[in-house]
């Protein structure tokens, strides 16, 4: 896709911002041992699912986390699933309902 | 009648048995999940339920849907409490009726099991000492999810 001249000449910086990187919601354990609910994963060419999960064990706090699987608008997703600017991640710990 | 919830009021199992009557229906199977008082060897004074509400609420109608077109049955109720509960709450419920009790019983035991194993809620539990701990099946010895979800999704 090509941005055309004039919308890439407005300084419009957080909507050039939330282009490039998708938040990532994060819960429970997952919550707990980053000390945030919710964070910003920048997004390259091809991010995928897996990307998202080695950036956010990379965090501090992150090594700790268990098993996890990765969610992408309320669905979960599988590792090679690419991820783009505007869907909702989620990293999901061992579930515990019931 | 095909309807899940996540709900933070009390769930009142008797009035989601009576929502599901149908004269058709020669079975009506309820189940109910409560606040265990002990767990893993440690006594539970509370438990608090979080949940990604969104995508619970879409897994949970997803699973309610499966079970529906698996076994046939055409009600399928399913309530799940979030926030903190006290031992002996309430804190699933499940109805699922058939003219016949062998679809309306599988039915509602694949609900919970594979609720269990997929829908996004979370439980931490408050000990007697005060301290709180995020609960984890897939960690230590025991029976995870496995046994129903092994032998019922092969078959």
């Amino acid at each position: 896709m090509t941005i055309a001249a004039d919308s890439r000449a407005r300084p419009e910086i957080a909507q050039e911002r939330e282009r490039n990187t998708v938040s990532v919601l994060l819960f429970a354990l997952a919550a707990e041992l980053l000390g945030s609910e919710r964070i910003d994963v920048p997004l390259e060419d091809r991010t995928t699912v897996s990307d998202i999960e080695r950036h956010v064990r990379a965090l501090p706090g992150g090594e700790r986390l268990p098993r996890v699987r990765i969610a992408v608008n309320h669905s979960f997703a599988e590792a090679e699933q690419p991820v783009r600017a505007g869907d909702e991640v989620a990293v999901i710990p061992p579930v515990a309902g019931g | 009648m095909i309807q899940v919830a996540l709900v933070r009021r009390p769930i009142d199992p008797s009035a989601l048995l009576a929502s599901a009557g149908d004269p058709s229906c020669g079975a009506v199977v309820l189940f109910t999940g409560t606040v265990r008082e002990q767990n893993a060897g440690r006594v539970v004074a509370g438990i608090e339920y979080r949940a990604y509400e969104a995508m619970a609420a879409a897994e949970l109608g997803r699973i309610a849907q499966e079970a529906s077109a698996r076994h046939g049955v055409t009600t399928l109720l399913v309530e799940h409490r979030v926030g903190e509960l006290a031992v002996g709450e309430v804190s699933v419920a499940i109805v699922a009726a058939h003219p016949h009790r062998h679809p309306a019983l599988r039915a509602m035991e694949q609900v919970i099991e594979e609720l269990k194993a997929r829908v996004p809620i979370w439980k931490r539990e408050l000990y007697l000492d005060g301290s709180r701990e995020w609960v984890d099946p897939t960690r230590g010895g025991k029976l995870a999810a496995e046994p129903f979800a092994a032998s019922e999704r092969g078959r």
